[in-house]
């Protein structure tokens, strides 16, 4: 799976789950400053992502989310462990 | 025969039911079959604020209520030394000093049963009492299902398009389709009865003690007497009757707990209660073991549903069983009225689905709050903080949504199930702490340190009454929640830490306390 067919996929996540313009949804964006999300849709987001790519989200993990670019990487990493792993 | 819904057992899941049902659709036929004949003494006196709601609102019974059972002063919590001797006067209390937003009552139970029989036969209502269940045959959306009945007439046969197992413990339906969960981590027995003559708790103590509450009736509270691994119920039920009964985790039951004199025995071992028990003569005893299970389904595509205690029952604590039954019964009553009004099987499927899933949550909800928790109810300092939470999260979440009527809306029950993981996460980390908190008290000493003297108003941390019932945005709603966690925590914490000088506690995100983690470290 490319990166740009997760982007899409995550894009379209976030911008539904919080009424976002897609367009601010850019890799670089920052989820809490630019992206303007709070602990509440932390969870809402964790939930989502959970149903995504059907496993749980650890609290740390959930830490190190800090860009819809880091969203992107976990999704990718979910969907093609070989990938990751080399 | 040939009916709209079946209804077995009239106790007082089915009678609510029917009466709700006959409610909102007048032409509605139903029938309710009852084995017993007379009702008689049955524990359940206690309801809390989604039942009282329930049976004085949608059922319209508020005047029956205040003319026929008691008015409720709020769940009361009183604690003991080691040794069980403290007079009641010098105990340690949570209860409340005034009465809450919504009135409660104390039910009882053998004249609601009964007058709910005589109202619902009066509205048109098919009751049917001496009644045997011997056969169910059961439809789906298609096909009506059958049941044989067998009265002292005879025996005949009946169709009905919706059929409910309303039969109490017996669970006639749900034990028939393998339903019932036996093993719900919670092995609870318990004792109760009917007794004349109890000292009245009002005319007990010192005048400071009665100025505490503001003079308020602590005797017509469901008072608790709480130890580690058992508690005490003192509950009036009018007529000079007050129900007093003991709830244990199975360590601590004993046979003769079944038998009136065994009973009053143990209970006259604890001097609070055994001054309230001084003259006292008991008029029946019963006893239960397994008090607690669950159900694997509340509610069917194949138009059938389980209400009351023949779907599950958690623990009596909080009083929660007829909470359960007004939430299974405005669902039931909603899926019927939607089937009988034409929705499409579609529709209604989905709505099943969802009903379904919100009450295995909340089973499950309502299991994390008790399920390894007796060891902490001895403590005063324990119980009031784990107290805190709970009642806020009931007042937050569970009566505040029951209020708007949320748990008939689509939207909000995909939001709440789909939150379910989180949810109960939450809930089995509080569970843990409360639990490391016990053993740390107990490794101390303190554990019965703060069970003398000391009231804590039942509201205290409920810092939002006044929005409670009133709309308030999702967010609003999980930030709330958000903060009883931190506040919670933060207590936890200093309790933990045993002396002045503790560390202050840095705030954590809701999800933070969803995933699994331990809260103290």
């Amino acid at each position: 799976v490319k990166q740009v067919e997760i982007h899409a996929a995550v894009r379209e996540m976030l911008a539904e789950t919080f009424e976002l313009d897609p367009d601010r949804i850019t890799l670089e964006a920052r989820l809490y400053e630019d992206l303007e999300l709070d602990s509440i849709d932390a969870l809402d987001m964790v939930v989502k992502l959970q149903e995504f790519i059907h496993r749980r989200v650890a609290e740390e993990e959930l830490r190190g989310l800090r860009t819809v670019e880091d969203v992107v990487q976990m999704v990718r990493a979910a969907r093609q462990p070989n990938e990751e792993a080399g | 025969m040939k009916l709209d819904v079946a209804i077995v057992g009239g106790g007082i899941a089915g009678g609510t039911l029917a009466r709700q049902l006959r409610r909102r659709i007048p032409t509605l036929d139903i029938g309710v079959f009852e084995r017993g004949t007379d009702p008689d003494f049955k524990v359940g006196e206690s309801t809390v604020e989604i039942a009282s709601v329930y049976l004085a609102r949608r059922l319209g019974l508020s005047t029956y209520l205040y003319e026929h059972h008691l008015p409720k002063n709020g769940l009361r919590f009183f604690f003991d030394d080691a040794d069980r001797g403290t007079a009641i006067e010098d105990m340690s209390e949570i209860g409340t000093d005034g009465l809450p937003f919504h009135p409660s009552f104390q039910l009882d139970r053998a004249r609601l049963d009964a007058d709910l029989r005589r109202m619902n036969a009066e509205d048109g209502v098919l009751v049917g009492t001496g009644t045997r269940v011997t056969k169910i045959q059961p439809g789906d959306a298609t096909r009506p299902h059958r049941l044989e009945l067998v009265t002292q007439a005879g025996t005949q046969t009946v169709q009905a398009r919706w059929l409910v197992d309303a039969s109490g413990r017996a669970r006639v339906l749900s034990k028939a389709l393998g339903l019932p969960r036996v093993d719900v981590g919670h092995d609870l027995c318990a004792a109760w009865g009917r007794f004349r003559d109890v000292v009245d708790i009002d005319c007990v103590g010192t005048r400071a003690w009665r100025d505490r509450v503001r003079g308020t009736s602590r005797f017509l509270s469901t008072n608790h007497f709480c130890y580690p691994g058992y508690w005490i119920w003192f509950i009036p039920i009018g007529e000079g009757l007050v129900s007093v009964g003991m709830v244990c985790e199975r360590a601590h039951w004993r046979e003769d707990l079944r038998r009136s004199e065994g009973l009053l025995a143990f209970l006259r071992q604890h001097r609070g209660p055994a001054t309230l028990l001084e003259r006292a003569t008991s008029i029946d005893t019963m006893s239960r073991a397994n008090v607690s299970y669950g159900t694997t389904r509340f509610f069917s595509r194949d138009r059938w549903a389980c209400v009351g205690e023949a779907a599950a029952f958690t623990d009596p604590f909080y009083s929660p069983g007829s909470d359960f039954i007004a939430l299974e019964n405005d669902m039931v009553t909603d899926l019927v009225a939607r089937d009988h009004g034409g929705a499409g099987v579609g529709d209604l499927d989905e709505r099943i689905e969802l009903y379904d899933a919100f009450m295995r949550l909340r089973l499950d909800a309502n299991l994390a709050l008790y399920r390894g928790l007796y060891p902490v109810l001895g403590s005063f300092e324990l119980l009031s903080l784990k107290w805190m939470f709970d009642i806020h999260c009931y007042y937050n979440l569970w009566l505040h949504a029951y209020l708007l009527e949320q748990h008939l809306d689509l939207a909000w029950l995909r939001e709440q199930v789909r939150l379910r993981e989180p949810t109960l996460g939450m809930l089995d980390n509080f569970g843990r702490l409360f639990r490391t908190l016990e053993h740390e008290l107990r490794t101390r000493g303190d554990y019965h340190r703060g069970n003398h003297g000391r009231f804590v108003p039942a509201l205290t941390g409920v810092d939002l009454v006044e929005e409670v019932g009133r709309a308030r945005a999702r967010k609003q709603v999980l930030r709330a929640t958000g903060a009883c966690c931190n506040r919670v925590r933060a207590q936890a914490k200093a309790l933990a830490h045993g002396g002045p000088g503790a560390p202050a506690v840095e705030p954590m995100p809701l999800f933070a306390y969803m995933s699994e983690r331990a809260l103290l470290d």
